[in-house]
């Protein structure tokens, strides 16, 4: 799998989903996906500190389906590793959140950076 | 052109949801957006779309509960509804199944599987609508049917004779099967010594079977046939013979049984043709009754314009039963399953009728409660007539 936070298949995959007018589109998801990715990652925190496991696997698999969408398919993986874990009741252990948060950084630098661009 | 395709897709991802419907507007459809369950529902309940997307995880009421909903909706249940997941288990394709799911979708979507979906759901509904539509126009018509026949059974009930008292009590009981049968019958005194009873089966359901068989009453009960004729049985099925050549246009013909009793000579002269036997049960003594069967050895009516015919004649003890019937009455009831006398049979129709006649025989819908109870048939699926004719214990 490469290392890039967006895949580039998926991506050339989505463009070609928005036909002429793609980089609007582009746009309007990013936008769209900056703004929920916020509440949900600052969730997902939460979820964790205060012990919620159940919470914490609705929250994570909500931040899973948009991110594949994307292409941020190394984070939509983090995001199903959590909500597996928290599925069973278990509490993934701290350094799995910190992982799924530095992954989440970098999706979103990269789509800003895109966001930019179009 | 035919109106768009209206899909309405009920997801909590609101990327996704901008995604796919960014690709059905593509295709030229018309896309609803729900972002839960609830109001998935309402919408669909408003805006009547064809096709359903629904997506499996969703917080809340999951996607199988959302199909739950659809299907036991008779508004909604014809929609073509398909689950997204990205689940792929046996046993989640069975859940999803089971609540009633059309198709399924995996995720993440890939825009030609979809749109191919959704096309092959949209011909499915389409397909299903027209089956409703004609589903939904038999059955009026089914409706409309049964309401004429039904009327056409209450002319024929209309037209049949009263029970009568004096020396020959009679009475009868007639039971039109939904499909109506071609039964008919008629008990009258023609003069002071002469009584005469008669029961017809004609061929067949329906108005084609119910209409010869009133013209043929019509035809007994008019003076059409002088009264020499109608006092000799075997003249009487001649007649009709004659005058009924229906079997030549439509293959139809009929059974009968007619009598004529002269109680001066306590004679009863009768021919069949094709009919099943008259019972005659002996006077009531300790031992029981025993019983006889009158019938002649003549062929239908109307098979053959060359047939002859003969009759019979014997002798009626005072006190003595009648039972005259139409084969509905035991045929139709083969299926009706195990009883006291195993098959339901001609012979166990005879059997219990002669157990039901006590020295003071109960009322014919007794013994119709009787048969209905032993077979546990509630409906009978041909005609049934019945008639009992109790001859006086002492003549007058």
């Amino acid at each position: 799998m490469n290392q890039e936070p967006i895949d580039p298949q998926a991506w050339s995959e989505l463009l070609a989903l928005g036909g002429e007018d793609a980089d609007s589109m582009v746009d309007e998801l990013i936008d769209m996906y900056l703004e929920d990715s916020t509440v949900l990652l600052a969730a997902i925190r939460r979820d964790h500190q205060s012990n919620q496991p159940q919470s914490l696997a609705r929250t994570a698999h909500a931040l899973r389906s948009p991110s594949a969408t994307l292409g941020a398919l190394r984070l939509a993986e983090h995001c199903r590793r959590v909500e597996e874990a928290s599925t069973r009741e278990d509490l993934p252990p701290e350094a799995v959140i910190e992982e799924l948060m530095e992954e989440a950084h970098r999706v979103t630098i990269d789509l800003q950076s895109r966001r930019r661009q179009a | 052109m035919s109106p768009p395709t209206r899909i309405l897709l009920i997801d909590d991802d609101r990327i996704l949801q901008k995604v796919l419907q960014r690709v059905l507007k593509k295709e030229g459809a018309d896309v609803l957006l729900a972002s839960d369950g609830p109001s998935g529902l309402a919408m669909a309940r408003e805006h009547h779309p064809q096709v359903v997307l629904c997506d499996w995880n969703m917080d809340g009421m999951d996607g199988l509960e959302v199909c739950h909903h659809f299907k036991s909706d008779p508004e909604l249940n014809n929609l073509f509804f398909i689950l997204l997941t990205s689940r792929s288990g046996l046993e989640d394709r069975v859940a999803g199944l089971d609540s009633g799911a059309d198709d399924f979708l995996a995720k993440p979507v890939e825009p030609a599987e979809l749109t191919a979906r959704v096309r092959s759901g949209m011909r499915q509904y389409e397909s299903n609508q027209s089956l409703r539509q004609l589903s939904l126009d038999l059955d009026q018509q089914r409706r409309l049917l049964e309401e004429e026949m039904a009327r056409a059974a209450e002319y024929v009930i209309s037209i049949l004779p009263a029970s009568i008292d004096g020396p020959i009590a009679t009475d009868s009981l007639f039971l039109p099967s939904q499909k109506l049968g071609g039964d008919c019958y008629d008990f009258y005194w023609l003069d002071e010594d002469h009584f005469i009873f008669y029961m017809l089966d004609v061929s067949g359901h329906g108005l084609a079977a119910a209409l010869p068989s009133i013209s043929i009453y019509n035809l007994l009960r008019s003076s059409a046939l002088p009264k020499e004729i109608l006092l000799q049985p075997e003249k009487v099925l001649a007649s009709l013979n004659s005058f009924f050549q229906m079997g030549r246009q439509n293959e139809q013909y009929f059974t009968i049984w007619y009598g004529v009793y002269q109680p001066s000579s306590q004679t009863l002269r009768f021919a069949s043709a094709g009919h099943p036997p008259c019972l005659l049960l002996s006077p009531f003594a300790p031992s029981g009754r025993s019983m006889q069967e009158l019938k002649t050895n003549n062929l239908p009516i109307g098979l053959f314009e060359d047939a002859t015919y003969v009759e019979q004649s014997t002798q009626i003890q005072p006190g003595s039963l009648i039972y005259l019937y139409t084969d509905g009455i035991y045929e139709t009831m083969g299926q009706a399953g195990p009883h006291q006398f195993g098959e339901w049979t001609f012979k166990s129709f005879t059997e219990l009728m002669l157990s039901t006649a006590a020295s003071d025989p109960p009322a014919l819908e007794k013994v119709m409660a009787a048969i209905k109870q032993t077979t546990g048939v509630l409906h009978f699926s041909d005609d049934v007539s019945l008639m009992r004719l109790s001859f006086r214990t002492e003549p007058d």
